[in-house]
């Protein structure tokens, strides 16, 4: 390159990086970028399915290669597992409609449960401090902003980030950025305070803003408040491991640790209304 | 094809990857930053104009995966794609263990402007427990890739020509 195309070269450099550099500072949304965004988010998503797709194969079938004995007594206890269950089932319908039976009686409030959709954990952010999943479902299957995200077991996940036509990413409850309102499960207690998560730590949260006489223990479950429109009332979150006392003990904080295991998480539920 | 595109594709391809198997398989718990790999090392194999271009599209394509459409990944990926392509040219492309070398400081640098860029890291973070247990390890981990991204790439398109750049 001469002189007078490095001169050139330099200047480009320098109006570009300004100009990337003002739309980062400024935080401006130019809503044309939105469509590149979004056009290239769905072109790569069904590639990262794929791959993701030949990890858990590839995976399994490993799995199922070294521990073919393991499988087969896994196996059977689940099969043994299944048979009680359904009967423990059959018994609970029958609770179920003497309940519904009574609620009429005493025209209490029917209880609602969740409308979910299975989804399974095609990737993870591709960043060191930024905690988020990908999900193999989009906009096409009815996902949208902000939806509450569990795992099979019922505990909370996270919360539908950023939406694809036919993926998603979910910011996760361990993320500093993210917060949500949390309550002591136990009838005498109900003590509320603020869940948040920490850096660098995905198995511990922080309950925070807990007024300093109020009634929590170790071993305490947290469940969601449902205050805020946000998450229903009474998902599991995680349990006390230790209180501390705040704002020179003007509050306590409370570690909790939580229910969920992401790191290993293959499948979730969004749940889509409630 | 022309050879930028086919970078880009290799950086479509790392990307994916980079999401997938490396986040999924964590071994020792860290994550490695593959599309920083590969601008690093495009970079140092093609020069500085090149680096740039593929810092601005590999960060670009990061910051699209992270939620957000122009953001720190792209701020902090294009100048360290460019300058570390002014190497190009002063050293012998067959020598293996200079592409991991610059991969590892510029991992450092990438993650300490990381957290200076964020907001929501600069104040909280604990600099130096980070710095130990995962911008070191990353850097290593992301290292130990460069040898094989280098080797690669090096053998596929940059094989028998001159020594000292084109």
């Amino acid at each position: 390159m001469n002189n007078k195309g490095r001169l050139i070269f330099a200047a480009i450099l320098i109006v570009l990086l300004a100009l990337i550099g003002t739309l980062y500072f400024f935080n401006i949304n130019i809503s044309y970028f939105q469509y590149i965004e979004s056009g290239i988010y769905n072109l790569v998503s069904p590639l990262i399915e794929f791959f993701s797709g030949i990890y858990y194969e590839t995976v399994s079938y490993w799995h199922g290669l070294l521990n073919v004995d393991e499988v087969m007594e896994k196996n059977k206890r689940l099969e043994r597992e299944l048979a009680s269950l359904k009967l423990q089932n059959l018994m609970l319908k029958g609770f179920q409609r003497e309940n519904e039976r009574l609620r009429k009686l005493l025209s209490f409030k029917k209880h609602v449960s969740f409308e979910t959709l299975g989804s399974t954990v095609i990737g993870f952010s591709p960043s060191l401090w930024e905690n988020k999943l990908i999900i193999n479902r989009g906009s096409n299957d009815g996902v949208r902003k902000k939806m509450p995200v569990i795992s099979y077991n019922g505990a909370l996940v996270g919360r539908v980030d950023y939406v694809g036509s036919s993926s998603s990413q979910v910011s996760l409850i361990y993320d500093p950025e993210f917060v949500v309102g949390g309550i002591v499960q136990r009838n005498e207690s109900r003590t509320i305070g603020i869940v948040k998560g920490q850096l660098n730590n995905n198995k511990m949260n922080i309950m925070e803003k807990i007024s300093w006489d109020a009634d929590i223990q170790k071993g305490d479950i947290i469940v969601t408040s449902g205050f805020s429109n946000n998450y229903p009332k009474g998902l599991p979150i995680g349990k006390v491991q230790e209180i501390n006392p705040d704002n020179y003990g003007l509050s306590q904080s409370a570690d909790i640790k939580l229910f969920s295991t992401i790191n290993t998480i293959e499948e979730v539920l969004i749940i889509t209304d409630f | 094809m022309n050879r930028n595109i086919i970078f880009v594709l290799i950086l479509i391809i790392g990307l994916v990857l980079q999401i997938t198997i490396l986040s999924l398989y964590t071994p020792w718990d860290i994550k490695p930053d593959l599309i920083l790999v590969l601008i690093v090392v495009i970079s140092i194999l093609d020069g500085p104009k090149t680096g740039l271009l593929m810092g601005i599209i590999g960060g670009l394509l990061q910051d699209i995966f992270l939620g957000e459409f122009i953001s720190v990944n792209t701020i902090i990926k294009a100048p360290l794609g460019f300058i570390s392509g002014f190497i190009e040219g002063h050293f012998f492309k067959g020598n293996y263990l200079l592409a991991p070398f610059i991969v590892f400081i510029a991992s450092i640098a990438n993650y300490f402007l990381t957290i200076v860029l964020s907001e929501e890291l600069i104040f909280s973070i604990n600099y130096w427990e980070n710095f130990r247990s995962v911008i070191i390890p990353s850097s290593i981990y992301n290292a130990i890739l460069a040898l094989i991204v280098y080797f690669i790439l090096y053998r596929l398109f940059y094989y028998g020509e001159n020594y000292y750049g084109r």
